[in-house]
Formats: C-alpha cells, sequence, structure tokens
C-alpha cells in the first residue's frame, strides 16, 4: 500500500511537473564538471569562443576543484579545506555516483578512520579513528538538520540514506562539539543534498541489487527542483528496500538470513524552499531493520525508527559586516519502535537559535550565538509500565547552549579560538573549548588543534541511570598537507583522542544500564593521496589507530593494541577512470585489517581476520534517448565475496552480524524538464 | 583469489593511465572551428570547399568528420581529407600535424611557409618547428600556444582576440 501511494505521488509529481521557461541558466564560470560533460555537442558549437575556452580549462582537471571548494562544516566562516581548522574530508556527487554506492556504508568506508560496527536490533553503527561512536559521538546532519535519534543519539546504516541525491558530504574526522554540541564528540558527517538550482529537472533513478541469495536492494529515488528568480524549490523523496545480509547468522543456533530477517525499508521525503535570505526544510523519514533472536527456537522482529526535522531560518543583514540569523527548528523521534513494545518512545525536541556573524575586517571575524532547545518525551504505549528518569511517563528536560567562534588571519598563522558552554537542566554543565593553529602557503599548509568535545547523555542513558554525568573528550590533532603539483594532494595527521568519563553500557545479566566509566580513547595517523586529471580521479588512503588509555573492560582486547571490534589497519583506495566521454570505470579497494571480537559463549577473544573488499562499477553518462538525458551502470560490490561482517565493538556477547554477499547492482537515472 | 592478486589486478586500473579521453579531441575539433572565425585567409586563395588535411594517425579526425556534417566555415563545406606525407601535400586551408608525426616537422614546414596553410600541431614546443597553432596540455587543462611569427611567415592574418585567448610564443 505504501508503495502504491509512493507510485502515485511519483505520477503526480510526472504529471504536473512543467519547468517554467523563466529558468536562469548556469553562468559558464560557475558551471560544474557535471554540467559541462552534458553540455551537447550543438551547446558546445554555439558557445562564444572565450567560454568554450573557459570551459576547456575547467574540464580539465586540477585537485583545486576540491582544494578551492568551500565549506563550513568546521568553522563559522566559509573556508576552503586548507583553511578549515578540523580534519576535513568531502566527497562529492560524481565520486558517489561514479562509485556504485548502494548507500552511506560504501561511500563512508572510503574515508580514512570510518568502520562500521554491529549493536544490536539488526542496527549497523558507526566506528570514528577506532572508537565505537554509535551512540551520540558522530553527528549526522542532512540539510542542517540532525538526523540521531533523541533516545540514545544513534545512526541507523545500512539501505538507510539515499545516495543518489547528494551533492557533496562534508566530513569533520574529530571532534565538532564546539560548532554543533554534544553529539559531535568526534566526527561530524555534514551531507548536502541537491538544491532547485542543481536539479532544473525531474531525476528519477531506481536501484537493483542481487546478492548471491537474496535480493539486495530495490531502490526508487525521485528529486524535482527548479529554481526562479530567487526562489529555491526543491522535492525529493525515496523509497528503499533491501537486505542487511544473505548469509548464515551463528548466533546461539544457527540462522540463515536469506530466509528473512535482516530485511530495511527506508521512506524518506525532503522539501526545501529558500530564497535569499530565507530558508525551509521539512524532511520525513521512516526507516526500519528487521532482526532475528535466536536461541533454540528463532523469532524475527523489525524495529522502525522515525524521524520528522524542519527548520524555519532567516538571515538577516544589519550592516555589510553583521549578519543576525535566527532560526526555530522541531523535530520528533521515535526510535527502536518495535509492536508492542513497552518502551516505546517519541520524543520531541523545540529548538530556538539566535546566531550573530560579524566580521570586524578582512583578517578579523567574530560569530557567536545561543541556543536553547527542549527535549519532551512520552511513553507512546497505553498500557506501558515504563517510565522516565523521572519516575513518570513522561519527561521534559532543557538545554540552554551559548558559543562564540573567532577566526583571527596574521601573517605568521590563522587562529580560530572559540568554545560553546551547555547547561542542561539535570545533568548540569559542559564545556567544549577549541583552538586551532592554521597555515597555508601555496603548496603547503599545517593546523594544528586542541578541542575540547563532550557528548550530552540521551533521554535513553538517564533511564537507566539518572546520576549519569556528560563524557568529556580532549583531541589533539597535528596535519600536514602537500599540493604535490596542480593534480596531485598528499596530507597526514597524527590524532590523539582521550575520553574521560565515557558513557558505557553494561550488561552482567540482571545488572545492566548505562554509567560513566574511567576513561578510554585512541591514538593514531592517517594518509591521503589524492589525484585528479582529465581521465578521471583517483585516491588512496591510509589509516592506522590503537586504543588510548582505555580502561573500559567493555572494549578491551587483553594483551592487543585493539579496541574491541576495530581494525587499527585500514587501506581505502577509489578511482573513476573516464575511459571516453560517456564511461567512467571505477574500481575500489577497501582493505579491513585484523580485528578482535567480544567473547560470547566462552571468555575468548577471538581474532577476525582481515579481508580485502573490491567493489567495481561501470557508469554510462550524458546519454540520450528522444532527447531525455539518461545515465546509468552496473557493478558489483565485493567481487571476491569476502563477506566481511559487522563485529560488535563491546562486551555485548554477540557472534559478528554477517555482512552482504557479493552483490551485482544496476542502476538507471532519467531526467526529465528542461 | 588471494587479497595480494585481487589488489595488484585493481592496482593495474590506478597505474595504467593510457585513458585518452576523446572529450580533448571533441574540444579540439570545435576550438578549430572557432579558430576559422579569427582568421583570414587571402582571397585569392578562396576555394569552394575549405580543406582540412590531417597527416598522421588521431581521434581528431572522426572529430572533425562529425564537425563538417554540422557546421560551414566561411559558408563553405567542410572537407576532411587524410594524408601520410607532406611531400605532395594537397591543397588545403589547415594542416593538423597530429603527435607522433611531429618530429623534425621543421624542414616540411618551411617548405610549406606562404602557401597560405595553417599548421596545427598538438606536441609542446611544436610552434618552433613552425606551427601557427599549437594544442597544449597545461595542469591538465586543454590550451593552445599562438606563434604570431609563424602566422607572418604563412601569411595568413590573426585576430587579436585570438592572441588573447591562447598563450603567444615566438
Amino acid at each position: 500500500m505504501k508503495r502504491i501511494t509512493y507510485l502515485l505521488f511519483v505520477l503526480l509529481i510526472l504529471c504536473s511537473y512543467q519547468l517554467s521557461a523563466q529558468e536562469d541558466k548556469t553562468p559558464v564560470s560557475e558551471m560544474t564538471r557535471e554540467q559541462i560533460l552534458n553540455l551537447s555537442y550543438e551547446e558546445l558549437l554555439a558557445l562564444p569562443f572565450e567560454d568554450l575556452v573557459l570551459l576547456a580549462q575547467k574540464l580539465g582537471i586540477s585537485i583545486d576543484e576540491l582544494l578551492k571548494m568551500k565549506t563550513t562544516v568546521a568553522s563559522t566562516s566559509s573556508l576552503t579545506p586548507r583553511e578549515s581548522p578540523g580534519i576535513i574530508s568531502i566527497i562529492t556527487n560524481e565520486e558517489i555516483k561514479n562509485m556504485g554506492a548502494r548507500d552511506l556504508i560504501d561511500v563512508l568506508r572510503t574515508v580514512p578512520g570510518i568502520n562500521f560496527g554491529y549493536d544490536n536490533y539488526g542496527v549497523i553503527g558507526i566506528q570514528m579513528r577506532g572508537n565505537w561512536a554509535h551512540e551520540g559521538k558522530v553527528l549526522l546532519v542532512i540539510d542542517g538538520q540532525e538526523f540521531n535519534d533523541l533516545k540514545y543519539n544513534t545512526l541507523q546504516f545500512g539501505r538507510h540514506f539515499d545516495v543518489n541525491q547528494i551533492k557533496r558530504i562534508e566530513i569533520i574526522r574529530g571532534p565538532g562539539s564546539a560548532l554543533y554540541g554534544g553529539n559531535a564528540e568526534l566526527g561530524v558527517i555534514n551531507i548536502i543534498t541537491y538544491m532547485g538550482e542543481d536539479l532544473k529537472k525531474v531525476q528519477l533513478t531506481g536501484s537493483y541489487g542481487q546478492m548471491t541469495k537474496s535480493m539486495g536492494h530495490e531502490d526508487l529515488s525521485l528529486a524535482a527542483g527548479t529554481k526562479i528568480h530567487d526562489w529555491d524549490v526543491s522535492l525529493k523523496s525515496f523509497l528503499s528496500k533491501g537486505n542487511h545480509t544473505d548469509l548464515i547468522y551463528n548466533s546461539d543456533t544457527l540462522y540463515d538470513f536469506s530466509n528473512g530477517g535482516a530485511g530495511t525499508q527506508a521512506i524518506n521525503f525532503n522539501l526545501g524552499i529558500k530564497n535569499k535570505n530565507f530558508g525551509f526544510r521539512a524532511i520525513y523519514d521512516n526507516y526500519s531493520s528487521d532482526y532475528a533472536y535466536c536461541d533454540s527456537l528463532i523469532y524475527t522482529f523489525t524495529d522502525y525508527y522515525k524521524t520528522f526535522a524542519t527548520e524555519l531560518i532567516y538571515n538577516w543583514h544589519i550592516t555589510k559586516k553583521l549578519v543576525i540569523t535566527p532560526k526555530v527548528n522541531y523535530r520528533q523521534s521515535i526510535p527502536y519502535w518495535e509492536e508492542g513494545f513497552d518502551r516505546n518512545t517519541a520524543i520531541s525536541r523545540y529548538t530556538g537559535n539566535i546566531i550573530a556573524n560579524y566580521e570586524v575586517n578582512k583578517n578579523i571575524s567574530i560569530t557567536g550565538g545561543v541556543d536553547y532547545f527542549t527535549d519532551y518525551g512520552k511513553m507512546t504505549e497505553n498500557d506501558s509500565t515504563s517510565l522516565f528518569a523521572n519516575g513518570k511517563r513522561t519527561v521534559s528536560y532543557n538545554t540552554l547552549s551559548a558559543f562564540v567562534e573567532s577566526t583571527i588571519k596574521t601573517s605568521i598563522v590563522n587562529f580560530v579560538v572559540g568554545g560553546r558552554y551547555d547547561q542542561h537542566n539535570e545533568f548540569g554543565q559542559a564545556f567544549a573549548p577549541r583552538i586551532g593553529l592554521t597555515k597555508m602557503w601555496d603548496k603547503l599548509h599545517f593546523k594544528l588543534l586542541y578541542s575540547g568535545a563532550f557528548r550530552s547523555p540521551s533521554v535513553g542513558n538517564l533511564v537507566f541511570n539518572a546520576d549519569i554525568n556528560p563524557e568529556k573528550t580532549t583531541v589533539l590533532e597535528l596535519e600536514a598537507g602537500l599540493k604535490l603539483n596542480n593534480n596531485m594532494f598528499l596530507t597526514a595527521n597524527v590524532f590523539d583522542i582521550w575520553i574521560k568519563d565515557p558513557i558505557v553500557w553494561y550488561d552482567y545479566g540482571n545488572d545492566y544500564g548505562y554509567r560513566n566509566e574511567d576513561e578510554t580513547g585512541s591514538l593514531g595517523f592517517e594518509l591521503e593521496y589524492k589525484m585528479k586529471y582529465n581521465w578521471g580521479y583517483a585516491s588512496v588512503n591510509y589509516s592506522f589507530n590503537q586504543k588510548n588509555q582505555n580502561s573500559v573492560l567493555d572494549y578491551e582486547v587483553p594483551g592487543r593494541k585493539n579496541l574491541i571490534g576495530a581494525p587499527m589497519n585500514k587501506i581505502s583506495a577509489n578511482g573513476g577512470f573516464y575511459l571516453n566521454r560517456h564511461i567512467c570505470f571505477n574500481p575500489t579497494l577497501i582493505y579491513i585489517g585484523k580485528s578482535y571480537m567480544g567473547p560470547v559463549n566462552d571468555t575468548l577473544f577471538n581474532k577476525v581476520d582481515g579481508k580485502l573488499l573490491v567493489n567495481c562499477f561501470i557508469n554510462f553518462s550524458n546519454y540520450r534517448i528522444s532527447k531525455i538525458p539518461v545515465e546509468f551502470g552496473f557493478g558489483v560490490s565485493d567481487l571476491f565475496n569476502q563477506q566481511y561482517p559487522f563485529i560488535q565493538p563491546y562486551l555485548g556477547y554477540t557472534n559478528p552480524y554477517p555482512g552482504p554477499s557479493r552483490e551485482f547492482t544496476f542502476r538507471l537515472a532519467i531526467s526529465f524538464g528542461k | 583469489m588471494s587479497n595480494i592478486k585481487c589488489f595488484l589486478f585493481i592496482l593495474f586500473f590506478f597505474i595504467y593511465k593510457p585513458f585518452v579521453v576523446a572529450q580533448d579531441d571533441k574540444y579540439k575539433s570545435i576550438f578549430i572551428y572557432n579558430f576559422t572565425k579569427l582568421i583570414e585567409w587571402p582571397a585569392d586563395k578562396q576555394t569552394d570547399e575549405f580543406i582540412i588535411t590531417v597527416y598522421g594517425n588521431s581521434g581528431i579526425t572522426s572529430e572533425l568528420q562529425a564537425l563538417s556534417m554540422k557546421m560551414k566555415i566561411n559558408n563553405k563545406p567542410i572537407v576532411i581529407k587524410q594524408t601520410s606525407s607532406l611531400v605532395q601535400l594537397p591543397p588545403t586551408q589547415i594542416l593538423y600535424v597530429c603527435k607522433d608525426k611531429t618530429t623534425d616537422l621543421s624542414t616540411a614546414l618551411n617548405d610549406l611557409a606562404k602557401k597560405n596553410i595553417l599548421v596545427i600541431t598538438e606536441k609542446p614546443m611544436a610552434c618552433k618547428s613552425g606551427a601557427s597553432l599549437n594544442f597544449i596540455t597545461k595542469n591538465g587543462s586543454l590550451g593552445f600556444e599562438i606563434s604570431p611569427s609563424n602566422f607572418d611567415k604563412s601569411g595568413l592574418k590573426v585576430n587579436a582576440q585570438l592572441l588573447s585567448l591562447g598563450t603567444v610564443v615566438n
């Protein structure tokens, strides 16, 4: 029924969609490589020669396309990745599309330091630089809306988010609490989807993947948008059905997931309206993941994760130097919802936020703001006996935050100094200072970053332990980058993460819950080499981590430098090779080093061998059938069927959750409109 | 297959880079079309057809043929010819010398001087061998060098706009 509703919605849009002839044409100087490649022969012939020369220059290459891409993910000022006070990765739509990514896991595995592990309830979570970051340590932001659930602050990966509509992903591989608050302790993933001006048409994308024994995914993605005068409107939707895996799960008993029990479904709508100063965003997301519980019998369940997020924002340009931005947000989160489950919870967050940005002069800028939000939670089952930390079926928490950041550019070095202070009515205060020194020459840059960060206890944490405190993190990072020539760029960084009072789930039979442990963390380094030529692009990176001052037994592998479930070594290589104007061949290699799983039925920490995952995708673009732009591609993920599992990165006494088997994928995208 | 073999198999694609992008040839052909708008051939050398002769083998030939189907130059149909020798070069307005034929061009091109032929090459420093226009790849981007002195030698007039769009060499 949901699918029929969705198809009707698609038909309605396609039938009613008429693009206005008043659309603005993108100036040649602002065209992207993709837009240039989409120009027809006739369009190129009709161009003035000077524009053609400019296009040829833009088509050429250069690593500068990436290095000069402005980002605000790590700072309130718009800076290039080399200037930003953070360790940054940027992934473009071109890379995502060409690699044939099935979901965010495929994309993020190419980023240094990021891995994935298994939590429970069929949920795949994220690891950052060796640390299990599933609960509130990494923040996911989509078009300005935070996506961590409001009960445990988790993220659910695996056939969840639509990668076809992503314009760019900006990732801070380090703390972001000074800007983003209590869920950005170890990283921020900022996803920017297509705006109306990028779309200017209706784009329909279908993708199908077949694993060895069962369907991998069936995705349908629809995006429509336009820009008329200053008004930019976009509406995107996504319908997905898939399976995490089709392999046999070794729980207390063997369970064959090809018979079901690993299914996923996702529905997503994303509406954006924007003009010069005003912005509105509304996103609805409904994801479900099946899971199987096996003892002597086998039971299968489905957990749902619903999010509705909306925002109104206004940029008030008081003077040329002073901009004040008021913003209001409403978000409702219904995570881990299970049919008849006693602890089913809905949490709503109401946020008011005001930010002032003052450019003192061309070298000094100051940004400051206050943020106030209320979380209102309620148990949704009528006959529920579960209670919140206050002993009631409803609960309310308030948080007041203030933050300030100043960027000071000098001839010797650039300073970024700032901090964020949070006051929560239940667990008290938390403070995240930040000092960054950056220096950039033509070919070389350095960054020295000291960041305080914190993770706020979630509503779900407080249910188990009303006395829990925020965990506090200190991170030191040093990065050096070298532009070898106009086509190659090399970066290297070292990091030291120290987490004090980590909030840890423990489970000793009848004694379980959340508590603050003493300390944990990791240290390591990351190397990344990127190249971009007119034949395509490639990147290779290596990341290393090992535990640092860990006293948390639930994360400890005795006698080893690994944290549980954390591979110390990872190598990722990804390339897009344009064989001609239409065909791009894209191999991706991910080597995930050996790691250790916690004991399940005994006391042994077993080694999980390293595996090389090889994905290949061939993308065919710039075709037209009856003047309709068509793009398609096919490929295979895990070519050599290595079946790398998702390891539970804590003492949960659970066997690794099987990864997907080799999956053949086909994708077709068509566009309507001018 | 072992992990190492898999790795080597894929690594091959990362280090093997002969994927010549046909995109360059398409742009070169459209560049040539635009060149003709900014270059003047002597009136006494006018013919009923605009002839472009390609010396050597390159993807540019098929792109120029595609161009000739769609466009005219100075209101004349475009004819694309191919030659394997410069000794008995048929009448032509443009001679396109492919990269593999650019070696030791100096003598041959000296013979072509004053024949009002625009010589276009695609090899670094080829203007020193007598080419008037030379396609280059600078920082991976397609561009061109232009030699006013070689234009003078060939008896062709070049518009100042063309000089401003290319890299002037002498």
